[in-house]
Order: C-alpha cells, then sequence, then structure tokens
C-alpha cells in the first residue's frame, strides 16, 4: 500500500500542473478569439487585392519574346529553393510545431528526390531555429517573436524573399505553415510563394474597359510585390491563429487528464487511509481482546 | 444623377468602410487629386499619399491614405490603402511630432531612399492632420 503522504504529494503537484494547463488554455482562448479576428477583417482586402490583380493581369499584353511579364513571375529550373518554416515561439501546443518539422522533413526529402540541388531554409519562430539549427540544413535567416506581428514587418520578409529570388539565389520559394481552419482543426500546407501563380489570369472574365493610370504593366509592377508581401502577412496571421488554436485544445486535454488523475489518485488515497484506519482498529480491538 | 457612390476603404488589417453611400468622392491619385462622381469611367489606379473626402450629401467627411490602388467600377469606389487613418484614430499631438521628425529626416537624408522614405512620413503626418482640421 502507498504511503498516504506520497499520494497527497502527488495529487497536489498534478493539481499545481492543471492550474497551469488551465491558465494557458484561457490565455490561448482570448488570443485566439483576437487573431482570429485579425484574420477575418484582413479577408475584403484579399479579395479586392485579388480583384485586381486579376483584372491587371489579364491587360498586360504578354511580351513578345516570351519573357515573363514580371521578374516575380519567371519560372526557371529548380536548383536552389528556399523554404520558408513558420513555426511557433512557444511550446504546449500540442503537434503544433512538430507537424511543421516533419512537413519540412518530408519537403527536403521529396526535393531530393527531384533532384533539387540545395534547400535552405528561413525560419519564422523560435521553435523552428531550435529544431534545424542542429541539424545539416543550412538557415538563411531566423526570425522570432510572430506573436504581435503587424503588416509592415512582414512585408520586409516578403521583400526579403522577393530579393533572393529576383536575384537569383533562390529558383523558387516554397512555405510551410500551419493553416487555420477551425479551433480544433489545424493543417499543415506546403505551398509555392514564388514565382507567383496567376493562373486564372488569362482566363478572366470580361471586365468593363478599364482606364490605368499609369499603365497595367506599371501597375502590375507594383501590385505583384504587395500581394507577395500581403500573403506573407496572411501566412503569418493564420499560423498565430492556428498556433493559439492548437494550444488552446491541448490544454484543454491536458487539464482533462489532470483531472482524471486527480481523480483516481484521490480514490487510491482514500481507500489506502481506510485501510489504515482499519488496521488500527483492528489492533485496538486485538489488543482489548487479549487483555481479557 | 443616376445613382450614388458606394465607397469602400480597406487596409490589410482592416476595412474603415465598407459600401459607404455618398456623393462624391475625391482621392490622391498617382499623377493627382482626382474627383470621383457617380456615372465615372471604371480606372484602375494607384493611390498617392492625401486625403480621401467624401461627401454625402451636405455631410462631408475624410481619411487619410497612404499609397495602394483604387478601383472604380460602375458607381463602386473601393480603396486598397496600404495604410489608413480615419480622424477618430488619429492623435494631432502625435502627427505633428510625426511630421516634424519625418522633415527633419528629410533636412540630412543620406541617398534617394531615405529622402523618398522621409517625404512620405511628412506627407502621410500632414494628411492625418489635414484631416483632423475642420474644412
Amino acid at each position: 500500500m502507498a504511503n498516504l503522504i506520497d499520494i497527497r504529494r502527488r495529487i497536489r503537484s498534478v493539481k499545481n500542473t492543471q492550474q497551469i494547463t488551465k491558465a494557458v488554455k484561457m490565455v490561448a482562448a482570448s488570443k485566439l478569439r483576437r487573431s482570429q479576428d485579425r484574420a477575418i477583417a484582413s479577408r475584403p482586402y484579399a479579395t479586392a487585392l485579388e480583384a485586381i490583380l486579376r483584372s491587371v493581369a489579364s491587360r498586360v499584353p504578354p511580351k513578345e519574346d516570351g519573357t515573363p511579364l514580371h521578374p516575380l513571375l519567371a519560372t526557371r529550373e529548380e536548383k536552389s529553393v528556399v523554404l520558408l518554416v513558420v513555426s511557433g515561439d512557444k511550446g504546449l501546443a500540442g503537434g503544433f510545431n512538430t507537424n511543421v518539422n516533419r512537413a519540412v522533413t518530408t519537403f527536403l526529402r521529396e526535393a531530393e528526390g527531384r533532384g533539387v540541388a540545395s534547400v535552405r531554409l528561413v525560419t519564422l519562430g523560435k521553435k523552428a531555429n531550435d529544431f534545424w539549427r542542429r541539424r545539416p540544413v543550412e538557415i538563411l535567416e531566423a526570425r522570432m517573436g510572430l506573436a504581435g506581428l503587424g503588416v509592415a514587418p512582414t512585408a520586409e520578409i516578403g521583400r526579403s524573399l522577393a530579393a533572393r529570388f529576383v536575384s537569383g539565389e533562390a529558383d523558387a520559394v516554397y512555405v510551410v505553415s500551419n493553416e487555420f481552419r477551425s479551433a480544433i482543426s489545424q493543417v499543415v500546407r506546403t505551398k509555392r510563394l514564388l514565382p507567383i501563380a496567376l493562373e486564372s489570369a488569362t482566363a478572366a472574365p470580361a471586365d468593363p474597359d478599364y482606364l490605368y493610370e499609369p499603365s497595367p504593366g506599371e501597375i502590375l509592377g507594383i501590385l505583384l510585390p504587395r500581394f507577395l508581401e500581403f500573403q506573407m502577412y496572411r501566412v503569418v496571421l493564420e499560423s498565430q491563429a492556428a498556433f493559439f488554436a492548437a494550444q488552446m485544445t491541448a490544454m484543454d486535454s491536458a487539464s482533462k487528464n489532470a483531472g482524471d488523475m486527480i481523480d483516481s489518485l484521490t480514490l487510491i488515497y482514500n481507500r489506502a487511509r481506510q485501510a489504515r484506519i482499519t488496521k488500527e482498529l483492528i489492533e485496538i480491538v486485538s489488543g482489548a481482546a487479549a487483555l481479557e | 444623377m443616376d445613382g450614388r457612390l458606394t465607397l469602400t476603404v480597406v487596409t490589410p488589417e482592416r476595412a474603415l468602410l465598407q459600401g459607404v453611400a455618398c456623393d462624391e468622392v475625391t482621392l490622391p491619385a498617382w499623377l493627382g487629386e482626382l474627383g470621383v462622381l457617380p456615372g465615372h469611367t471604371p480606372l484602375i489606379a494607384l493611390l498617392g499619399i492625401g486625403v480621401v473626402g467624401y461627401r454625402d450629401g451636405a455631410r462631408r467627411a475624410a481619411l487619410a491614405v497612404r499609397g495602394g490602388f483604387v478601383e472604380i467600377a460602375g458607381d463602386a469606389v473601393r480603396i486598397l490603402a496600404d495604410e489608413a487613418a480615419a480622424p477618430e484614430a488619429i492623435d494631432g499631438a502625435k502627427a505633428s511630432a510625426e511630421k516634424a521628425e519625418a522633415e527633419s529626416r528629410r533636412g540630412h537624408a543620406a541617398g534617394d531612399e531615405e529622402l523618398d522614405a522621409a517625404n512620405a512620413d511628412a506627407r502621410f503626418a500632414e494628411a492625418r492632420l489635414a484631416v483632423l482640421r475642420p474644412a
């Protein structure tokens, strides 16, 4: 029979853990709310930007020599690839960071299979950097402290990726990040950021005949980088929302598990106490009986 | 008058106006101030830095915007600004301070890029102050 004091100590320790998991869960829930609001607030801009981009791109005449309309659209053979890894800064979020890192591993293996000579990483968030730093992969840039990241810093990341792409340092840029589906579901996705794919551009429906000021080509030249920057912002927002959602679910089940453990420990504790009382009674009774 | 304009102003962070009905919109287009009345030609233009003013009957209101795009299609005016500030969100003292700071930077800017950035900051601060001043 386990020692009563030991059991009591364990109950107390599990209770402390439960307090922490509960607190983290509450914080995550309120932060999730906020980042979800931010994601929703950016939606009107996203729709409008995509509409303009499509309309402008369909108006730019293709160049005669077959070169792409803009450097950010240039498709090259993928020899050197940059992979942007978006993780969280903190743990206690279930499989959130592990899933990202696993997807990166898959990507690396696949890229090798496709004959990509080098894959280098740009990491966002502390966890991805901590993980890949100790592995034989080159990390070009590491950024941390994603939490309150606004438009300007994410745009900065977009610009630096675009610069690498345009200079030919990278033939393609991919991103691995968590996508926010709902409060209980996050999906890790690998997407190509650069070159920008304008699939639907040619199939755009007949727009009204717009006037352009300045020319469509010039507008496109400004639109594309802006589009990339905005995509970066969305990716970070989504990842943030997904992180808090993952953290909330993970901490919720951790609190539940702690509760179950407390219950079963309490049961063991009570049984042990009962057993001790019974034993003491027997001792007294048998002692009295011996005296008679 | 065949209709009224609906004005939408969005930034990556939020939507400031969504489909507000008005009779007239003035906005800082790339090549200069642009006045829009109902029945305007469809247009896609770059947006400069300045004040977007709109009039609904006799009521006038304004916002400060900084860069982006504007699309006019039918009677819908959609402004996609990089940054925008509604009058109630503008801190006059802060805008003045930023203006002074940007102007001092303009004084000793090294290179065109810094000069452009300082100019843009100064103009955006000016636009915000202009929005605060009653017309």
